[in-house]
């Protein structure tokens, strides 16, 4: 038997301004939105991530198993957890992470292909920047069944970094190959590294693993995305600082004094 | 409506006009900012001899090679890497990747990737490059050096030439497949981020598209932060949450595909490898004399620097001084002939013919041109660090040659 839900006056009241149809707000303005915010939210994305992880996400030779996964997952987080914050807050959108993921994409890969292939000549397997579409998806998703920011950062943080690795990592694994090189056994990526000539950035400049005393259990992978989850975390809230006290308590300041 | 259109229009052509603007009053750039790092990074750093290009010309796919001698200076500032250059990386100098690199090899070594090196250290090279892009390109060997960057070497302008059957970059995998970099996995990598794009696209257009945005406020406004109202208010739909279940189940399914595809299709991979070696070191010639700078002078009147070396011949027959080598120049003594002219080499005059006897010590003023170091801005008036320095080329009877690291405070007579 179906149990008929209490819809109080409140509810109703909401509920027909859910569905009330404005004379002048119409969706030209909602188009508007998206669109001209799409231009902000890719730059500011992609800024962070260049700050943060630049080379990492430039090169497949930087796309090694602890240092591009310990940070490139704090610094693709904070600005989509600052808009998954602006978006349900504004609209009860879960759609923050996933909206900032496709704007950031769309101007990475204009961006690769325009400086990157047409200006300074690097073949697009070289410089491909990674995707976050996946993890933002995951990441919305999670914030639509629990509503919950604390619940999303700890678990979205790990759910993000687990599939920000698993997306690109089915991309980067041919570029993993072993080959035969100037007599040195070295991966196709480091071969590209290494004929496609970054005349400032030498090779010794990669921050990528390399063998210490620190064994990890032999396990370096696995340690890095706990390590790289707890970064992510950190971003998250990072992020939920900037939506809730730099964009949104701001403007609700404004909107009180006028 | 026309005048909104003529609004949208306006808006559209405005970026447009602003990029064609820029890059319609771009002029290619050739140089590589070596006349931008100081002079006395230059002068006291990495000296250079020998260094040759294989052809000035070569079609696409054809290798040029790159041949010469790099020296980490024993006067090495302080200030750079601490005083204590320890890892380094033979890279060459050009305008984006219109070359690859074939091959490396250093004192004998085929040196991948960087190599340990320190002060006082002599590398001989020969760097092997294939044309990549059709074009006139300037060309320098470079050697970078960790904590404080790359010291460039002498240019070269090649030309490549476009080859009918186009650039391929082939190389063979452990497995035995050969494939080619220019494109390899191209089509993977842009396929597969589509794929996660187009996800991405029906996310959004999911929650977008039959929904309004703005409005909501007047709602979201209203709720708790953590409550969205449920079915009584609306905005948020049992319905939205099974289509939203699919788009996420979708995405999980794809990434599950993706890593049991490279797990099937390439399951022996490594890590990206940090390959630094080791190079042997280079025996040094017979030592034939010991050169040290006395002063130097700048007379910016005249145009006029003047270098006073002192050379004390230990050998037993005479030798003489045959060059002056600041940063990536030449200055040659007119005595000794000057093998070549071009923009990196060029007379000096010496106050004697540069020639010194057995056991003997000798003063010799070397007077350089100052137009040549004011063009290559080796002239460190006005900097913090006011010296120069470089490679004095020593000769001796049987061809020997040495090349001795001199450096000395630079002292103004006019300015």
């Amino acid at each position: 038997m179906a149990i008929a839900i209490p819809v109080d006056r409140k509810a109703d009241e909401l509920r027909r301004l859910v569905f009330k149809r404005y004379r002048w707000i119409d969706r030209k303005w909602d188009f508007m939105f998206w669109f001209t915010a799409a231009f902000v939210v890719a730059a500011a994305a992609d800024i962070t991530r260049l700050l943060f992880a630049g080379d990492w996400d430039f090169w497949t030779d930087w796309k090694d198993r602890e240092w591009w996964m310990t940070i490139t997952p704090f610094a693709t987080i904070i600005i989509p957890s600052a808009l998954q914050f602006i978006q349900w807050r504004a609209w009860r959108f879960p759609t923050g992470a996933t909206y900032t993921a496709c704007c950031v994409f769309v101007a990475a890969w204009i961006g690769r292909v325009v400086q990157w292939k047409f200006f300074v000549n690097y073949p697009m397997n070289f410089v491909w920047p990674a995707t976050w579409i996946p993890a933002g998806i995951l990441l919305d998703f999670l914030l639509l069944e629990t509503r919950s920011f604390i619940v999303v950062s700890v678990i979205g943080a790990g759910l993000w970094t687990l599939a920000f690795w698993v997306s690109n990592y089915a991309i980067l694994a041919p570029f993993l190959q072993p080959v035969h090189f100037m007599g040195h056994t070295l991966t196709v990526a480091d071969v590209q590294g290494i004929t496609y000539i970054r005349a400032q950035t030498p090779e010794y400049l990669r921050v990528i693993e390399r063998d210490s005393l620190r064994t990890f259990l032999q396990e370096t992978q696995y340690v890095s995305l706990a390590f790289g989850t707890v970064l992510a975390i950190f971003g998250y809230w990072v992020g939920q600082f900037i939506g809730r006290y730099l964009a949104v308590w701001p403007i609700g300041r404004f909107l009180k004094q006028i | 409506m026309k005048r909104a259109l003529r609004w949208v229009l306006l808006a559209a052509l405005a970026p447009a006009a602003a990029l064609g603007l820029v890059l319609g009053s771009a002029t290619p750039v050739f140089a590589h900012g070596e006349r931008a790092q100081d002079a006395f990074a230059r002068m006291q750093t990495v000296g250079w001899w020998g260094v040759n290009f294989s052809k000035t010309t070569v079609q696409q796919g054809d290798t040029v090679t790159i041949t010469g001698t790099a020296k980490i200076l024993e006067t090495w500032p302080n200030n750079l890497s601490n005083g204590n250059p320890d890892v380094c990386y033979l890279t060459v100098v050009e305008p984006g990747a219109q070359f690859v690199l074939k091959d490396r090899v250093i004192n004998g070594v085929e040196t991948p990737q960087s190599f340990f090196c320190h002060k006082g250290g002599i590398y001989n090279f020969k760097l092997t490059l294939a044309g990549r892009s059709p074009g006139t390109w300037h060309v320098h060997p470079g050697l970078a050096v960790r904590e404080s960057g790359t010291i460039i070497g002498p240019g070269q302008w090649i030309r490549v030439t476009p080859s009918p059957t186009g650039f391929a970059n082939l190389i063979t995998l452990l497995n035995g497949q050969t494939i080619d970099l220019e494109s390899y996995g191209q089509w993977f990598v842009v396929g597969f981020s589509i794929l996660t794009f187009i996800l991405g696209l029906a996310w959004m257009i999911k929650w977008t598209w039959s929904k309004p945005t703005v409005t909501r406020l007047a709602v979201s406004n209203q709720l708790p932060l953590n409550q969205d109202g449920g079915e009584a208010v609306g905005l948020i739909t049992k319905r939205d949450h099974v289509q939203s279940a699919v788009i996420a189940g979708l995405t999980a399914l794809l990434l599950v595909l993706g890593l049991v595809y490279q797990q099937v299709a390439y399951r022996n991979t490594l890590p990206p490898q940090s390959d630094w070696i080791q190079v042997p070191s280079v025996a040094p010639p017979q030592q034939l004399a010991s050169v040290q700078a006395v002063n130097a002078t700048w007379d910016g009147v005249s145009h006029v620097m003047t270098l006073s070396v002192r050379v004390h011949n230990t050998s037993g027959t005479p030798v003489q001084v045959a060059s002056f080598r600041p940063a990536y120049l030449t200055f040659w003594n007119p005595a000794v002939g000057v093998p070549k002219t071009g923009p990196y080499d060029y007379e000096m005059r010496l106050s004697t013919e540069g020639t010194v006897a057995p056991g003997h010590t000798q003063t010799i003023n070397l007077t350089l041109p100052g137009t040549v170091l004011e063009t290559e801005k080796l002239i460190p008036v006005g900097k913090a660090d006011m010296a120069i320095g470089g490679l004095v080329e020593v000769r001796g009877a049987s061809g020997v040659r040495n090349f001795d690291t001199v450096s000395t405070a630079l002292n103004i007579v006019r300015l």
